[in-house]
């Protein structure tokens, strides 16, 4: 069985752009699905007087516009105007709504640190590895209080180094998300990236690696596993990196 | 049915020999039809323009000077080329004899305040309705001011527009041209709500020459085709029936019910279409015939926490002018539920339509663009379109075509 919802007729002639992830808007069901599937990551200022003038001019949307106005000038939230604007779609029941409340009010209560950092996530998972890169940069020079949550950073601006075969600026990341936060994964990766380092550089001359820690590893796993293992996981980033931005 | 306020109708009956306009507005009390004199009875307008030589003016005329270019409805279908000092194509001429005719009953606000304009013709096919929807568009109208029509829809819009007794039962029409006679029946369906109606047409030959037996063989017809039966009135049209011959076959044509001489039914008939099809929720009738689309068409969409039948076609429009687009957001199974009514039946079948190679993106991530078009012998065409959601989630731009209705 398959279920049906009709479009909004009207198409913007001018597109509202998403500025972080660099995507035209078109129409509304374009707009609800962003909104829909981005409620962890967006924040208050999204839902400013250039939304309500686009959708207004650009869609017709005049009833909904005053309705949102209406609701600002009386104190409501941003997340109040992106349930109406999803509510009034019609797209979606209110048990789909409830999922978005949820997710809302897990955000509602995270710190801004945590925020920023679920968006960098979010361009990782889409592959646009130098964005989040940057964004993980950005907040690094932040002061952040938490130790955990730094780690957690460090680690991820690693696997974005990786995706993109910067592999030892990845180890220099996965060794210092290691040391604040203890994490085996990070340990693994910064393996994983101290030997596709090395791997890069065996097509130019064979290099003995120094490293007593994957010297250690080599011993007791076994090189061949170790090594097979490698180039499994270099195929892998390969195929990533194809299909990133 | 009045026109309302603000509103304003023309009604053009197109011929191949000649043509007649009629507009009608609020506060008139029926139709009223331009001629090119003013003051003339004589309201039919050649279907053709002309110009003087070495003037590049064309212009109407009722009769036959300078370069006159003649037939031109015929000539536009046939893709004619025609030489007049320049070479021209028919349908270039057809649009701007169209644009002068249109000239004669436009409102002072312009064609934007249209609400619809009718063109009555003997045939309605694809050829017909594809160069009056294109010489609507070139004149400045946009499809849904444009009706089109046949001359039996015409009869019918003008007879059931007349007082209720007039067409409580049977209405029958006599038409003369050249000595043959052509007889329409309009009958109604009385068992469903509204009233379907239904024009037939039977050819009753030709009448002689001489006057005396002209009137006799033409009674010997109505007997034929009126006794027996109840008729709550009967139009006679056309120059056959000019001249005062009909002594005998008139008192049986009026014998128990009212009848009528004119000559430009079909236009005022198109006039009062126009006003039905602007107001389909006041009419008590509806009209069927060959080039109508026969079944309502719905799609059951979703809106919040209800379903609802959302309609594609209805039933009852001319078919070549069918042209609806719409988009809809598909979840779920790659299928696509149509659901096919015959009109004053509660039961409807589903036809589910295969969209084999396509893959619904989860979270309504799939759009569809739905094209209904009435290009197909009996049917429409149905074309789907995978567009995606723009940037977010680009379409395969895959397309399927199937034939409903």
């Amino acid at each position: 069985m398959s279920k049906v919802w009709i479009c909004k007729k009207k198409t913007a002639d001018i597109p509202f752009l998403l500025e972080e992830q660099r995507i035209n808007l078109y129409s509304f069901e374009e707009l609800c699905y962003y909104l829909y599937h981005n409620v962890d990551v967006i924040e208050e200022s999204f839902f400013d007087e250039k939304l309500l003038v686009w959708l207004e001019q650009e869609l017709n949307l005049n009833a909904l516009c005053g309705k949102l106005r209406e609701g600002i000038a009386q104190g409501q939230k941003w997340f109040w105007c992106m349930e109406e604007i999803l509510w009034e779609s019609g797209y979606y029941t209110k048990k789909e709504l409830e999922t978005v409340q949820e997710t809302v009010s897990r955000m509602i209560q995270a710190r801004p640190e945590e925020r920023r950092k679920l968006r960098a996530d979010k361009m990782l998972l889409e592959g646009k590895y130098k964005r989040a890169v940057r964004e993980y940069q950005q907040l690094l020079l932040q002061d952040v209080p938490d130790r955990l949550l730094e780690s957690k950073i460090w680690h991820n601006m690693g696997t974005a180094y990786a995706r993109q075969f910067l592999f030892e600026r990845a180890a220099e990341c996965y060794e210092r998300a290691y040391t604040m936060g203890r994490m085996e994964e990070s340990r693994q990766q910064y393996l994983t990236a101290c030997a596709c380092a090395e791997g890069e550089n065996l097509g130019e001359e064979i290099i003995i690696s120094k490293d007593e820690k994957l010297k250690l590893v080599r011993e007791q796993e076994g090189m061949i596993r170790y090594e097979a293992e490698m180039y499994q996981r270099l195929e892998q980033l390969a195929e990533e990196y194809m299909r990133s931005e | 049915m009045r026109p309302e306020e603000e509103e304003w109708y023309i009604g053009i009956e197109l011929g191949n020999e000649w043509t007649m306009v009629s507009c009608y507005g609020a506060g008139m009390k029926e139709p009223e039809t331009k001629g090119l004199v003013t003051g003339s009875q004589s309201y039919r307008i050649p279907t053709a323009i002309c110009k003087k030589p070495g003037i590049s003016q064309w212009y109407l005329s009722e009769k036959p000077e300078g370069l006159y270019i003649e037939r031109l409805l015929e000539r536009a279908i046939a893709k004619e080329v025609i030489e007049a000092e320049e070479t021209y194509e028919a349908r270039e001429l057809f649009f701007v004899f169209l644009r002068k005719v249109m000239r004669m009953v436009l409102p002072g606000q312009g064609i934007g305040v249209v609400t619809k304009c009718v063109f009555s013709v003997e045939q309605v096919d694809r050829e017909v309705s594809e160069l009056l929807l294109e010489g609507s568009n070139v004149l400045g109208m946009k499809p849904e001011q444009v009706v089109i029509q046949d001359n039996r829809e015409s009869f019918y819009a003008y007879a059931v527009s007349r007082e209720p007794e007039l067409w409580l039962y049977e209405v029958a029409l006599f038409s003369c041209e050249n000595q043959k006679v052509t007889y329409w029946e309009l009958n109604h369906d009385k068992k469903t709500a509204p009233q379907v109606s239904k024009v037939i047409e039977q050819q009753l030959g030709e009448l002689p020459e001489e006057c005396s037996e002209r009137d006799r063989a033409f009674s010997k017809m109505i007997q034929k085709t009126l006794s027996g039966r109840i008729f709550s009135s009967v139009y006679l049209i056309g120059d056959g029936f000019e001249g005062g011959w009909m002594k005998e076959s008139l008192q049986m044509v009026c014998r128990g019910r009212r009848a009528f001489q004119g000559k430009n039914l079909y236009t005022k008939g198109a006039c009062y279409a126009g006003v039905i099809e602007a107001h389909p929720e006041k009419r008590e009738t509806v009209y069927y015939c060959n080039y109508k689309t026969r079944k309502n068409i719905f799609l059951r969409v979703s809106d919040k926490e209800r379903e609802y039948m959302y309609s594609l076609v209805e039933a009852g429009q001319n078919r070549y002018q069918v042209q609806k687009t719409c988009s809809i957001l598909l979840e779920g199974e790659p299928t696509l539920d149509v659901w096919i009514q015959s009109p004053g039946k509660k039961e409807a079948i589903i036809e589910s339509l295969e969209l084999p190679g396509l893959e619904p993106a989860e979270g309504k991530g799939c759009r569809l663009e739905l094209k209904i078009k009435g290009n197909v012998q009996e049917g429409l065409q149905l074309t789907v379109r995978d567009i995606g959601l723009g940037e977010l989630l680009p379409g395969s731009n895959q397309e399927w075509e199937y034939e409903i209705g």
